[in-house]
């Protein structure tokens, strides 16, 4: 009997869960439908028009299958473009880290006019990158470039160099002027980093007989490890989805020596109007990408 | 064992002066303790020593060696951090022998010195452990190992218990008396917790404003405090004072303040001077006596702690505390009558709040009658 007299709540438990993941669902619904919007449906438009033939100016499509796959991985194109923007991404992104955190432990030193310093740093990155490779071009030109009147004058070379038209200048010179742009990134991040680091360790370690070296391999270096993993892949990616400074400064010449993979999408789509060919491109881009973040998530994934 | 010497030491921050010509002498294997409120200067003084901060002027020695241009790890010197600063990202093990490292130490033999600590100082299950995994108490043990294991001739600690829950300082405070009896080194101990600074140190230097104020043993700065500063600073609660007037007559001395007139007798005052002399009488809560006495007052606070009550009286305009065994039975408005301990009675002049001793008011601050 007693069992028939026990009170039910109005609601049950179940019911509560019930209405509690529907709000859920409600409240994330604009966040999956933004992403959605500009996320996955360009990624399935891709991924879609790469296994067509597309003609660029009409937009005419036929089914091709992995035809574009194929002819991508059996010829020359690819892999030599790959090749070029692996050096590309290296390079820069080594100049960039090395720059980076000279520049910012320069920068948490208690020089004199470091509020200024520490904007005047930001300068190239905020520049528009046409505005700065106009410029570089300036500076570079032949004829009257500040750059090579000031190695004459100083006796380094007689002739001036064609920074941009040889090779391997062409590469150094992007690579260079890509560290120059988006080195403030770094420097941001690991002055950060760097301004968290208890200032008693650096005492501790004075104390313990270790010297200046020591003290930037032992206790800065450590402190700077999770940052600079983080930036380095963040700035690989960018690096290696750049398109801009490259097609701006050397369009991807001489010949083809500085055409990295986003100049042959571009060159595929609008210069061979061959838009199923560069979505193709773009797909097997992304894998690659993908494929350089796996160390990272595996590491964070580690270390909860 | 080392001797540390400072020699009219003197560090300024900008406008603000630290540590004004500091001139101290501390005996080879002494427990100091430098007790003063934030920003006296203290820390200055430790880290002056340690090489972390440079002085303006003066010189610092250790064993008549004039330091002044030796690095921090040339000191031979061991420092042990309120933060504790172990080295987050090595094991206890490497941080406890990452001095000996510097120093070109052999693997073995580090490894031998680094098991040898561990053991005395019962840590030796954490040596593969990182600093985050253990507890503050844990933490302090391995800083300790940091500082003890290449057998510095000073140890220095700064607040090094300050980050600590009261059980285990308690705790801990007991193990430092021990690692000094043990070790004999000199130690120089910087706190802002007069108990720390009573229990642990062979002597205490007070200090306030970049000065030092008092140097000396726990007993001599509590019974004879050097100025109304000493006075108020140390003990709990503090000590009242009271502005008043000291009349010489007849041969006796008699002491008015807040209203209440105290018949010193003729005993104090070696000089035995005549007229009146505006002084700051200090009294402490336990050398007031509830019960019987020739004074009055209206009990305005009562604080029980246990043990003991601390009664908070006024007396005409005079505030003072009374040190009662166990807990009290009376109230809050009510009146009772009070004694003074007149032999446990400190002056200080009005002026410059010096303490006026037996010897005689006219020598101690200088003016005659």
């Amino acid at each position: 009997m007693a069992a028939l007299l026990r009170l039910r709540p109005a609601t049950s438990p179940q019911a509560l869960a019930r209405r509690d993941a529907l709000l859920g669902l409600l409240l994330i619904a604009p966040t999956v439908l933004i992403l959605s919007a500009v996320i996955a449906y360009p990624l399935a438009t891709t991924a879609y028009l790469s296994l067509h033939n597309v003609y660029t100016p009409t937009l005419a499509t036929e089914w091709a299958g992995l035809s574009n796959y194929r002819a991508i991985l059996s010829g020359g194109t690819f892999w030599h473009a790959l090749a070029t923007t692996l050096v590309w991404t290296i390079g820069t992104l080594a100049l960039q880290l090395l720059f980076g955190v000279a520049m910012a432990l320069l920068l948490n030193r208690n020089i004199r006019l470091r509020a200024l310093a520490r904007s005047l740093v930001l300068f190239p990155y905020f520049l528009a990158t046409v505005v700065a490779v106009l410029v570089w071009r300036w500076l570079l030109n032949g004829l009257f470039g500040v750059v090579d009147h000031a190695l004459i004058a100083l006796g380094l070379i007689d002739t001036p160099v064609d920074w941009l038209g040889t090779m391997p200048n062409a590469m150094a010179t992007t690579i260079v002027i890509g560290a120059w742009k988006f080195f403030p990134f770094v420097v941001i991040a690991v002055l950060a980093r760097l301004q968290t680091v208890p200032a008693h360790l650096y005492e501790a370690a004075r104390l313990d007989g270790a010297g200046s070296w020591a003290r930037f391999t032992d206790i800065t270096l450590p402190h700077l490890s999770g940052v600079l993993g983080l930036v380095a892949l963040l700035r690989m990616i960018w690096d290696f989805r750049e398109f801009d400074l490259i097609y701006l400064l050397t369009g991807g010449g001489p010949l083809d020596h500085t055409r990295t993979l986003p100049l042959v999408v571009y060159q595929q789509a609008f210069g061979l109007n061959q838009m199923g060919m560069a979505a193709a491109y773009a797909v097997l881009m992304m894998l690659l990408v993908l494929a350089m973040t796996i160390p990272y998530l595996a590491r964070a994934r580690g270390r909860r | 064992m080392a001797e540390v010497v400072f020699d009219s030491v003197c560090k300024q921050y900008d406008d603000v002066v630290a540590v004004d010509a500091l001139d101290l002498t501390i005996a080879p294997g002494e427990m100091v303790t430098m007790l003063g409120p934030s920003g006296c200067g203290k820390s200055t003084v430790l880290r002056m020593l340690a090489g972390l901060v440079m002085p303006d002027s003066g010189r610092i020695l250790i064993d008549g060696n004039d330091v002044g241009g030796l690095t921090p790890g040339e000191r031979d010197i061991a420092m042990v951090f309120q933060t504790y600063a172990l080295y987050p990202h090595m094991t206890v093990a490497q941080n406890i022998a990452y001095p000996l490292r510097k120093r070109g130490v052999a693997r073995a033999e580090r490894m031998r010195r680094v098991r040898a600590l561990a053991e005395s100082l019962q840590i030796a299950p954490l040596l593969d452990r990182r600093p985050a995994q253990l507890s503050g108490g844990q933490q302090q043990r391995v800083a300790l190992g940091r500082a003890m294991v290449r057998d510095p001739s000073v140890f220095l600690f700064d607040e090094p218990l300050s980050n600590l829950d009261a059980k285990l300082r308690a705790h801990m405070r007991g193990e430092l008396i021990e690692l000094h009896r043990r070790l004999g080194r000199t130690m120089i101990y910087v706190t802002h917790d007069q108990l720390e600074a009573m229990t642990m140190a062979t002597r205490i230097a007070v200090m306030a404003d970049g000065a030092l104020q008092q140097y000396g043993t726990p007993a001599d700065i509590y019974d004879r405090p050097a100025n109304r500063f000493v006075a108020g600073f140390v003990g709990t609660p503090a000590m009242a004072l009271i502005d008043g007037a000291l009349l010489f007559q007849d041969n006796r001395a008699i002491l008015g303040i807040g209203g209440l007139t105290v018949d010193l007798g003729i005993r104090r005052f070696r000089d035995r001077p005549v007229g009146t002399w505006q002084v700051t009488v200090g009294i402490r809560p336990e050398d007031v006596t509830i019960g019987n006495g020739p004074f009055a007052a209206r009990i305005s606070a009562i604080e029980p702690i246990g043990h003991e009550t601390i009664l908070t009286l006024e007396a005409g305009t005079a505030r003072l505390c009374a040190r009662v065994a166990g807990s009290s039975l009376a109230a809050v408005g009510e009146t009772v009558r009070f004694a003074l301990r007149q032999h446990r009675l400190h002056f200080f002049d009005v002026v410059s709040g010096r303490r006026i001793d037996e010897i005689g008011l006219a020598v101690v601050d200088g003016k005659a009658m």
